[in-house]
């Protein structure tokens, strides 16, 4: 923690400092705050497991979720699941990124001709931004595989993962609409001045400035559909959630929730540090 | 549409409105081959705006404009190879910022026109080494000063080896100490004789390098003549005053 006024207590120290006549090698500034800091962080979070470790029902909660033989049983099945979260939050990513861009260049793009395409766009993200992502993989996973079309996969992950592809693609379209609508025109009037058409304009000119713009929110977006990959455990296939509920159920533990919930935390906190430090550097840049 | 004249950019009755706003009020301009031509007028009289139809960046409600004999308003213009023939370099210069200098000035032929990238970056070399930017091929925009930026916009506006080129404005976002290195180029393409039409709030350059001056207001060419004419005895009331707020203000 920073002090949010560093005028008050950095006159203060230099006081304490005058008084003393001490003249030590680390700037006397810094040493109050940090100490400030750290007392005031320890205070807070000891209440706060002071409070939780004295309420009546503690000793039954550690029982029921902080078991440490339920911890290992359960932890090689949910890692074993966790794997499947991976790959389909790898592969949605990838067609998320493709499909959502072509939807917002289609919305972007101007003429006449090109009006139902607009509409359809505009009507997707509208649809899908509404509806609750659960409500998607319900949808897809029990609904297309009930309709026994002939060659059509009932396969759980493939419809859980395509539903997270309509249902994100809708999001990240938006973004990447927002990257493109940030581009100046004046951009646009000097591609197509040099004689570029608009689809052109698009590929050279708009496009490469929009999405490097866009590039931390959109992770912001992924570091969502990494742990929403949990949310297509309710058409059965056996990722990390499924597998801990089924821990759960046999051995009347909740623990397992937990080694699932650290996975997918273990995952996310790199992805949404990594996203902080990119917005960091790049607002540095712009102000170059 | 073929032409019934003489002029290499020959703009007739040329009209334009946003909404209720009449822009351009029947516009009748006349360029031959050679010539350079300044629009004055305060802002907003309609000088960008009538250099933006001419590169077909703006759609006209009514008027032909006629190049080198053709009709270049309607929809079955090219416009894409209009704009290898005119070119515009704009007041922001309107550079690519994720580009090289290099890749901003052969965007157009290697795209549009598919000159081999070889062949494509001989050119750019030799017309950045004639405008003083040798060593600066491989530098990003936001590296330049915005002289150089505005030089190298000229360039990359040359590249296609246009028959005309529209300057709206090219030194108005430039510091002044800028302004001279940007307007020798286009002296140098004057003499070069390239066809020139130009807004422009540099009056002694104007009065300078121009075969004629056009003096609009209000969306419409108010009165038109040789620099001498126009700046030693204009005969409006509206473009004394518009003189007399110039020198005012110890531009002219």
């Amino acid at each position: 923690m920073t002090p949010a006024s560093p005028g008050t207590p950095t006159s203060q120290t230099r006081e304490t400092g005058a008084d003393t006549g001490a003249a030590s090698s680390a700037p006397p500034s810094q040493i109050r705050p940090a100490a400030i800091a750290s007392l005031s962080t320890a205070l807070v979070f000891g209440a706060i497991i002071l409070a939780v470790v004295n309420s009546s029902g503690w000793p039954a909660f550690k029982r029921q979720f902080l078991s440490q033989r339920a911890f290992e049983r359960a932890l090689p099945e949910v890692i074993r699941g966790f794997g499947l979260n991976v790959k389909m939050f790898l592969i949605a990513e990838v067609i998320i990124l493709v499909f959502a861009l072509v939807v917002a260049v289609v919305r972007a793009l101007p003429g006449p001709a090109l009006l139902p395409f607009r509409l359809l766009g505009t009507l997707y993200v509208d649809v899908f931004r509404g509806v609750p992502t659960i409500l998607v993989i319900y949808l897809l996973g029990l609904g297309v595989p009930s309709l026994k079309l002939q060659g059509v996969t009932s396969d759980p992950v493939f419809w859980g993962v395509a539903a997270l592809v309509l249902s994100y693609g809708a999001y990240v379209a938006e973004v990447y609409r927002s990257g493109i609508e940030s581009i100046h025109p004046s951009q646009r009037a000097a591609a197509r001045s040099i004689g570029l058409t608009s689809a052109q304009s698009m590929r050279y000119v708009i496009l490469p400035q929009a999405i490097r713009r866009v590039v931390p929110p959109l992770l912001n977006d992924f570091v969502s559909l990494q742990k929403d990959t949990a949310l297509v455990s309710i058409l059965g296939p056996m990722e990390a959630m499924r597998r801990a509920q089924i821990d759960a159920a046999g051995n009347f533990n909740y623990t397992a929730y937990l080694v699932s919930a650290s996975c997918f935390l273990l995952a996310t906190i790199p992805l949404a540090r990594f996203t902080d430090w990119l917005m960091r550097r790049q607002e540095r840049g712009a102000g170059r | 549409m073929t032409a019934t004249t003489d002029s290499f950019l020959d703009i007739r009755e040329l009209s334009k409105s946003y909404g209720d706003s009449l822009v351009l009020d029947r516009i009748n301009l006349q360029l031959n081959r050679g010539a350079v031509v300044c629009l004055i007028g305060s802002s907003g009289s309609g000088k960008s705006t009538l250099l933006r139809t001419v590169n077909r960046l703006e759609s006209v409600d009514s008027g032909m404009i006629f190049f080198d004999g053709q009709e270049i308003t309607g929809h079955h213009v090219d416009e894409n190879q209009l704009r290898k023939r005119i070119a515009m370099v704009f007041q922001s210069f309107n550079l690519f910022p994720h580009m090289t200098v290099l890749k901003n000035i052969t965007l157009g032929p290697r795209v549009v026109h598919g000159k081999p990238t070889e062949e494509a970056n001989q050119h750019a070399l030799e017309l950045l080494a004639r405008f003083g930017l040798e060593g600066k091929a491989h530098v990003r925009p936001d590296q330049l000063s915005g002289g150089q930026q505005q030089r190298v916009a000229i360039v990359r506006a040359l590249a296609s080896e246009p028959d005309l080129l529209l300057l709206d404005e090219i030194t108005s976002a430039l510091d002044p100490e800028l302004v001279g290195e940007v307007l020798n180029i286009i002296r140098e393409l004057k003499d070069s004789g390239m066809t020139i039409l130009m807004a422009t709030h540099e009056m002694g350059f104007a009065r300078e390098v121009s075969t004629k001056i056009c003096f609009l207001d209000q969306g419409s060419i108010l009165e038109e003549g040789p620099p001498e004419q126009l700046f030693g005895s204009p005969r409006q009331p509206r473009t004394q005053q518009f003189l007399q707020r110039i020198t005012e203000a110890g531009r002219l």
